[in-house]
């Protein structure tokens, strides 16, 4: 077993626990933290194809900076010390369901269309993709960017405090 | 000597072990040394900076007063609180410390030694922040009180609001040199200039943004012992305690090993030998923060985020867009 | 490895994140949930350019393009979660005077 093999193995594993904490711990700390592990793990997966840039990208944002933000909203969003409610024991069974059978479809779908075969492993330059972002993805690049824009000013927006009608 | 012994060490396990165990090795033993050392010398510099006479009980001369403080740290009962998240409780101090020890790995030795050659490794150093307001909230949220939940979140957002200058500051030495390689910028400098020339607005902003990133003062809120706000490190005791202590200093001598790498030419010197010449440029930078700890003032929470904000990360931004422009222009 | 691998570990990823979305009822849970299903697509779409015949900096894009998204969206669920707590708990607890410090 190659030493990318070995690390996709170890790595899927992390991640599908990471995954299952995620969304079966009762707590919402616990599923942020969950989360970063899963990203971790998703990063390792991302090495083993030979994307370092975009693996350290993952573990930078998507396991370091996003779950931050999101415990700052559990912190925020905690009433008065008690989990929400969980849901029935039928409405779990279906949520799994269909998310079984979602999983599968898209199974399905994916190993199903013709994709031509492997050339081999190839390194991906990031330089060459941060050239592609500029010239031939220039658009989406720009939505990108409007839209991180868009979020922060709705988001402060949002979260303003309202200065009281009367001053006193 | 480091690449001789790793060979030795490659013939029964291979290669890739070899570098693992050394590195771990090497790492946590030079840290470990520097930290205690470093204790030591932010007692002499305390002492000497504001005139008193420090602890001198313990013989000579106070020298040793750093082995008594560990000795009484580890010798103290650990307790847990009751309302605590035991796993998460127990994972925190660990989990601060971890990411300083993998930048300790990418910051490159000498000429041809870094445990980690990674082709973008400045980006990695971007994580460090990240994942340590990520324990510093854990380690806060686990102790299930409120007050340790509000320290935690002062000392996270003081973290990325002074994140923020140095990552930029960074961010222009990248623009600079044309390479995320921690190796290659510390080659780079030896064609050019120490980039501390070129870019003395970026030095100036990562030095004080690391000392906000460490927690020392004059940035020191979180261990400020008067402000009602609780702190993370209150919540525990002895070795744990010691855990987060150590991780502080480790952090500033890691970070000030960053910033000679970036801005002082790294390993490069006449005589000495590379790793020495590296120590010496960091333990420069680092007895610039503990001479800023004890001479100024603490700033107020307040005054630091307004500080961080809205003066050093415009600054960070526009030394940016000023170094893309010169680049651009001269190629 | 071969291809199959990874898709089915996006794949399955993606149905964990599916299960989360539909059973979770915190808000923060729900984002998680998404952001897993985020990464799952990501997942697969790099392992599909990568190693196939494709094009692999596409798959680069793509996953860039998910995680300014994903960062986006989470701004966004702060803000609510933030609003909402103001909202249900009335009082104005930022301007105490004892808290700053």
């Amino acid at each position: 077993m190659s030493w990318a093999g070995a690390l996709f193995g170890v790595a899927a594993v992390i991640a599908l626990i990471g995954a299952v904490g995620a969304v079966g711990l009762r707590s919402a700390f616990h599923n942020v933290l969950g989360f970063a592990v899963a990203m971790l793990g998703v990063a390792g997966v991302f090495l083993s194809v030979g994307h370092d840039f975009l693996a350290i990208v993952f573990v930078l944002i998507c396991g370091g900076a996003l779950p931050v933000v999101m415990v700052h909203a559990v912190l925020l969003n905690r009433p008065a010390g008690e989990a929400p409610r969980p849901r029935g024991r039928a409405a779990t069974l279906g949520a799994a369901a269909v998310a079984a059978a979602g999983a599968v479809a898209a199974w399905l779908v994916v190993s199903g269309a013709p994709w031509p075969p492997a050339g081999g492993r190839r390194e991906v330059e990031a330089a060459w993709a941060g050239y592609r972002f500029l010239t031939d993805y220039v658009l989406a690049f720009e939505l990108v960017s409007v839209l991180i824009a868009v979020a922060m000013i709705g988001a402060v927006t949002v979260a303003r405090r309202r200065r009281p009608k009367s001053e006193g | 000597m480091l690449s001789g012994l790793r060979d030795l060490l490659a013939g029964p396990i291979g290669q890739f072990p070899a570098t693992l165990v050394l590195g771990a090795v090497c790492i946590l033993g030079c840290l470990s040394l520097n930290t205690l050392f470093l204790a030591w010398l932010e007692r002499v510099v305390s002492v000497r900076i504001q005139r008193r006479l420090g602890p001198v009980e313990v013989k000579p001369q106070g020298a040793l007063q750093t082995a008594a403080d560990v000795t009484m740290l580890l010798g103290r009962r650990l307790l847990t609180p009751v309302a605590a998240d035991r796993h998460v409780y127990l994972a925190a101090p660990v989990l601060v410390f971890a990411p300083t020890l993998c930048v300790a790995s990418l910051i490159p030795l000498s000429g041809a030694e870094a445990f980690a050659d990674v082709p973008y490794g400045l980006l990695m150093v971007g994580a460090l922040p990240c994942f340590t307001a990520l324990a510093i909230i854990m380690a806060g949220w686990s102790s299930g009180e409120g007050r340790a939940v509000l320290g935690a979140m002062r000392s996270v957002a003081q973290v990325i609001a002074c994140g923020m200058p140095v990552l930029l500051s960074v961010l222009s030495v990248v623009l600079i040199s044309q390479t995320m390689n921690l190796r290659r910028i510390v080659e780079a400098q030896q064609h050019t200039a120490w980039y501390v020339v070129y870019q003395p607005v970026a030095a100036a902003l990562y030095v004080i943004g690391i000392a906000a990133v460490a927690s020392r003062a004059p940035f020191g809120i979180p261990e400020a012992g008067s402000v009602p706000i609780g702190d993370v490190r209150a919540e525990r005791a002895g070795m744990r305690l010691a855990m987060f202590r150590f991780a502080e200093h480790t952090n500033m001598l890691v970070l000030g090993a960053l910033g000679a790498t970036l801005f002082l030419g790294g390993w490069m010197g006449p005589f000495l030998p590379g790793p020495v010449w590296l120590l010496l440029k960091a333990y420069a930078i680092v007895f610039l923060m503990m001479w800023t700890r004890w001479t100024c003032r603490r700033l107020r929470f307040g005054r630091l985020m307004r500080l961080a904000w809205g003066y050093l990360a415009p600054a960070a931004l526009v030394n940016l867009v000023a170094t893309a422009a010169f680049v651009s222009v001269l190629g | 490895m071969p291809l199959a691998a990874y898709l089915a570990f996006g794949t399955l990823l993606f149905g964990i994140g599916l299960f989360g979305l539909l059973q979770r009822r915190s808000l923060v849970s729900v984002l998680v949930a998404i952001d897993l299903m985020l990464a799952a697509v990501s997942v697969n779409v790099v392992a599909l350019t990568t190693l196939s015949g494709r094009d692999g900096s596409l798959g680069l894009v793509v996953s860039l393009i998910l995680v300014g998204v994903a960062a986006a969206e989470t701004a966004v669920v702060l803000s609510l979660s933030v609003a909402a707590e103001r909202r249900s708990r009335g009082a104005d607890v930022e301007g105490d005077p004892e808290i700053e410090g």
